[in-house]
């Protein structure tokens, strides 16, 4: 086994004793193929949940703390 | 393990907390993280409705990802290999170095570009590679200014918390070489001016560049950093070699999974909504690409963190080194970093030191605590610090190292404690006792076995009676 490959092994074993575990179980493989899978999604942040008007309004007033100056188009 | 060695043995320790007190610029800089870091992330926390229920869900995908660890190892690794990169297993401080020695040589390397990695520090790269004839610049700003003074970072997130502009001006003065004696540096935009100059001409000239990672995504194969300087953008695409390192624990499933920790981190470690920079890197330069390394590799540590896995100190590895246990502990907020003795000081320190170094070289650190709590209260992660600490003590106890009256005062309290009754009669019989012994003064200048309270200040007597008998007391006038 190359020097590479040793590494590897050491490391994975390791994980693999200390939770006792093969890294053959089905569960375990299905949880995380499940997970990458369905790719969950998090938290949407409470301020996103409002009006898109008072989205833009949020954003108008950040970017003007920032020191922007913002103009909004009325046509394209 | 570099960062924890015989320094924080515990006559050290105490040696450097006694120095660190006595240090009047350092308290001076102490209240910068008073004064900025609390203050900064209350206001963030408070601006986020949202914020247990995003630490919850952390607490959740870590938990999750550490009982799958050797799955998303493998997953991540297959998908770096995807993207064209290459990934090492280092299960030691050591493996580590040589790894990338072997990489940096490999490229004919004279010159390595660092972007801040606590991890480096941790298994002393920097010596390494410069032991072999290779030069390498810290571009993290802080970082950059630790290298030039020889000295360890003293805070995981702020490495010169410890330091005033003065003593910087001096430093990059003493320093940088080629530039007028009486170049302007009295301000904070002369500093940052003249590291940026410096600074630069490092990242063009570099041939490998170096960073860590706040979180490796198994979904992507990529590497995340978050900086505020954006050097971690230039020590990523300049150079032709890209080499990550970083610890088996970064890794998190997918890339939702990395917006909801990163939405916690900055908040809880500067206050910040996100930091200025949120950098992700995917294997190296792509056909059309503009710019980007040809050569893309990560190194992945174990050092001590697999035992951790599935034992007491499990959740440990949940941190990802925001720093707000150290920002809100009032022994950190006191002595500062480096009195710890170890990389990694505060709370978070006090737990990871003996779990990385072994509790014969941090034996001290899980005793520099006063449980107050804030450290769990505020830790993004909902790691338990202070049980975890609690725990390092019981196993040393148990090891039998504490100095015999110290053991034996603690199984004489023991003994009591389990004993309601007794413990309430020696209360009611000690408490008058040392106020009478205290005399008109209420206090003890100094007691015997009490040298290490009485040697700098005086110890407050008991006014006599006891909590309880007060209590009963006021109950009885109240009930009247």
């Amino acid at each position: 086994m190359s020097a590479p490959d040793q590494g590897r092994a050491a490391v994975l074993s390791r994980v693999r004793a200390a939770l006792v575990v093969s890294g053959a179980e089905g569960t375990r493989a299905a949880a995380v193929e499940d997970r990458l899978r369905r790719h969950p999604r998090g938290t949407i942040p409470a301020r996103a949940l409002q009006s898109p008007e008072a989205c833009i309004e949020l954003l108008e007033a950040m970017l003007a703390s920032q020191g922007a100056k913002v103009t909004r188009a009325t046509t394209p | 393990m570099a960062g924890a060695s015989e320094d924080s043995s515990p006559q050290t320790f105490k040696q450097g907390a006694a120095r660190a007190l006595a240090d009047a610029k350092l308290q001076r800089a102490l209240l910068n993280v008073k004064r900025g870091f609390i203050v900064k992330r209350a206001l963030a926390r408070s601006k986020l409705p949202e914020f247990d229920r995003l630490r919850a869900e952390a607490r959740t995908i870590k938990d999750h990802t550490l009982q799958h660890l050797d799955l998303y190892l493998e997953a991540y690794e297959r998908k770096v290999i995807e993207s064209g990169g290459q990934v090492h297993f280092a299960p030691t401080a050591g493996h580590a170095r040589d790894i990338v020695l072997r990489l940096c040589k490999g490229a004919g390397a004279k010159l390595v570009t660092k972007g801040k990695s606590m991890v480096s520090e941790e298994i002393g790269l920097n010596a390494h590679l410069e032991a072999a004839g290779i030069e390498v610049a810290e571009t993290d700003l802080g970082e950059h200014i630790i290298q030039i003074r020889g000295e360890a970072p003293s805070h995981i997130i702020a490495p010169v918390i410890h330091l005033n502009k003065e003593e910087i001006a001096e430093d990059f003065a003493r320093a940088h070489g080629g530039l007028p004696k009486e170049r302007p540096l009295g301000s904070v935009q002369d500093l940052v001016a003249e590291a940026r100059a410096v600074l630069r001409e490092k990242f063009i000239a570099a041939d490998v560049g170096i960073t860590g990672a706040n979180l490796l995504v198994a979904e992507t194969g990529s590497s995340i950093i978050v900086t505020n300087e954006g050097n971690g953008d230039l020590t990523e695409t300049l150079p032709r070699l890209h080499i990550v390192i970083a610890s088996i624990e970064k890794i998190v499933p997918t890339l939702e999974d990395a917006c909801t920790i990163l939405r916690l981190l900055a908040r809880s470690g500067t206050g910040q909504e996100i930091t200025s920079y949120t950098t992700f890197a995917t294997g190296p330069r792509r056909r059309g690409d503009p710019d980007g390394p040809r050569s893309y590799h990560v190194v992945l540590l174990d050092n001590g963190r697999s035992e951790m896995l599935g034992g007491d100190f499990q959740d440990m590895l949940r941190c990802i080194r925001c720093g707000a246990c150290l920002n809100h502990c009032p022994v950190y907020g006191t002595i500062g970093g480096h009195a710890y003795g170890s990389l990694y000081p505060g709370p978070m320190g006090a737990v990871l030191t003996p779990a990385l170094a072994g509790i014969d070289h941090a034996r001290d650190l899980p005793n520099a605590s006063s449980f107050c709590g804030r450290c769990e209260e505020v830790c993004p992660m909902a790691i338990p610090l202070p049980s975890l600490m609690r725990k390092w003590r019981e196993r040393d106890f148990e090891r039998g190292d504490p100095p015999l009256a110290q053991r034996f005062a603690l199984k004489l309290w023991a003994f009591a404690a389990k004993r309601p009754l007794l413990y309430h009669a020696l209360g009611r019989a000690v408490a008058p006792l040392l106020a009478r012994l205290a005399g008109a003064q209420g206090r003890f200048r100094s007691l015997p076995f009490a040298g290490a309270w009485t040697g700098t200040r005086d110890l407050p007597a008991p006014e006599g009676k006891t909590f309880h008998a007060l209590y009963a007391e006021r109950r009885r006038s109240r009930d009247r």
